[in-house]
């Protein structure tokens, strides 16, 4: 269904734009809202790797959908498709918002401060805690391009393939990359456990 | 929320962790998939156009913008009081600006092409592009800048990408990179010569006739085998002294090359994106990245012609710039 939305036209926005629909060219109506809802998680969880708060992120997150409805209608199907497309958008207004707001802290959505990791035992999520601590050690002192593609693939779930259309470079080369970044932070994860 | 087993993480993260790998990359990769699995917010966000309800915090930071956005249009309109109103020279795309690229390394697409000594005389640049491609008109606006310093530009004309597409195009109309029309111009300097190649009047139509040793600085610019007329190939390229490259942008940030022509696109007019560029550093951040392609050409020159003008050769950024070339 996404990718049929390569071609769509915005037909109407209404005031709320969930109510938006989409006109395909077979004709069929799709709500926005499908999109949205599909797309929604993954945008967020990314942007908040870039935002500062929670409440950041979720504005970013805003501004990404309201961009891809404006720019819907001449959204072309390329290289890494539609989840490509929509992620470099999310890159945009996170680069764009960086820029005026000067974010500084680019890891600090460590799910303890968030959300509670899970319902196991207190010492395993104390031990978890524990690695997610020491992982953002590690995370925290690669170069940002490195940071990023790790954000793309863990939390936007891309493949190697739309990494590189949304980062650029080839996807064998993204996928070398990501490879390298995992297996240095295995190394020095492992090293540094107590 | 329940934590993945190991068999989720080794399916979900295959290409990272293929089978029988060790398990404490399995383990690296469950706390990796939990750092990044923070839940969106369940309440749904508004996408109207108003956006949802301020926070007090927001609130805050829009009240002093509203503020610095009224005494800024007071000083603007006291300055244009005094000074008449602001240049119309198309040319004009602001100041000089300080950007350098951070990383050297990624600058990958640009280097030596003619061997030998600096030539005497004025420095020849050459611009390569193609009237309907979106690199090519969104690199133009790089170039302008870049030699406005060292001469004058006459018979610029404003265009956008699809106003040159001809029939048979695979460009989308609706991709519209506004422009600047190159067919009449001219370019005066003491400095540097110009010249425009237009490559291609439309895809899969013929090359200009180049000579055969133009053909050979091509292939060096590119690094390919050969260049053909049937072919894709990226546009622009850029001949400056003894140096080349290609792309619209350097690639001083990695995705510049895929991201200027997409902040270009329509609906926004030649004016608007004149106006960003003139916003200098209070601009979109593209035009940090346009400076900073702005720079290296300038540097470039300015190392072709023996650092003159001090005006434009002796600036930090351009020495630094200069001090990076190989």
């Amino acid at each position: 269904m996404i990718r049929a939305l390569a071609v769509a036209n915005v037909r109407s926005l209404d005031p709320e734009v969930h109510d938006a629909v989409v006109t395909l060219p077979s004709g069929e109506t799709v709500p926005f809202r499908e999109m949205y809802d599909l797309y929604r998680p993954r945008i967020y969880r990314y942007l908040l790797s870039y935002a500062r708060t929670a409440e950041d992120a979720a504005d970013l997150t805003q501004a990404v959908f309201v961009r891809a409805l404006q720019g819907l209608p001449s959204f072309q199907a390329r290289a890494g498709g539609f989840n490509a497309w929509i992620f470099r958008i999310a890159r945009n207004v996170a680069t764009d918002a960086h820029r005026r707001r000067h974010y500084s802290l680019p890891w600090e959505h460590v799910p303890e401060y968030l959300h509670p990791l899970s319902d196991e035992e207190p010492e395993t999520l104390a031990l978890r805690r524990e690695d997610l601590r020491r992982l953002k050690v590690l995370v925290d002192s690669l170069d940002a391009r490195k940071r990023e593609m790790l954000s793309l693939r863990f939390a936007g779930k891309l493949s190697a393939g739309e990494i590189a259309a949304v980062v650029g470079g080839s996807e064998a080369a993204v996928q070398k990359q990501l490879w390298r970044t995992v297996q240095w932070l295995k190394e020095h994860f492992d090293a540094t456990e107590v | 929320m329940q934590p993945k087993s190991d068999a989720e993480i080794r399916v979900e993260y295959a290409d990272l962790a293929p089978e029988g790998s060790d398990p404490s990359l399995t383990r690296l990769l469950r706390a990796l998939d939990a750092a990044y699995d923070a839940p969106a917010p369940t309440a749904p966000i508004s996408l109207a156009r108003g956006g949802r309800p301020a926070s007090p915090a927001s609130k805050r930071v829009r009240t002093s913008i509203i503020t610095r956005f009224l005494v800024l249009a007071a000083v603007a309109v006291v300055a244009l009081t005094i000074h008449g109103f602001a240049s119309t020279d198309i040319s004009d795309l602001g100041k000089p600006a300080n950007d350098t690229p951070a990383q050297y390394d990624r600058l990958e697409n640009y280097g030596r092409v003619l061997p030998g000594k600096r030539p005497s005389g004025r420095v020849a640049v050459t611009l390569y592009d193609t009237p309907w491609d979106v690199n090519s008109a969104a690199g133009r606006w790089g170039i302008i800048k870049a030699l406005h310093q060292f001469g004058r530009w006459s018979d610029l004309r404003k265009t956008t990408s699809a106003q040159a597409v001809a029939e048979g195009s695979m460009t989308d109309p609706s991709w519209k990179v506004p422009t600047y029309d190159l067919s009449h111009v001219h370019y005066s300097s003491s400095y540097v010569t110009f010249r425009h190649v237009v490559m291609q009047a439309r895809r899969y139509g013929p090359h200009t006739h180049l000579s055969p040793r133009e053909m050979a600085l091509l292939n060096r610019v590119y690094r390919l085998p050969t260049v053909q007329s049937d072919r894709y190939i990226p546009l622009p390229a850029v001949v400056a002294g003894r140096y080349g490259w290609h792309g619209p942008w350097l690639e001083a940030w990695p995705l510049a090359v895929l991201q200027v022509p997409m902040h270009l696109l329509s609906p926004r007019s030649f004016d608007d994106v004149q106006r960003d560029w003139q916003k200098g550093d209070r601009g979109p951040y593209w035009v940090s990245e346009g400076n900073q392609y702005v720079n290296i050409v300038t540097a470039i020159i300015c190392h072709e012609d023996g650092g003159r003008p001090h005006s434009v050769c002796l600036r930090h950024a351009i020495r630094y710039t200069q001090s990076k070339i190989k």
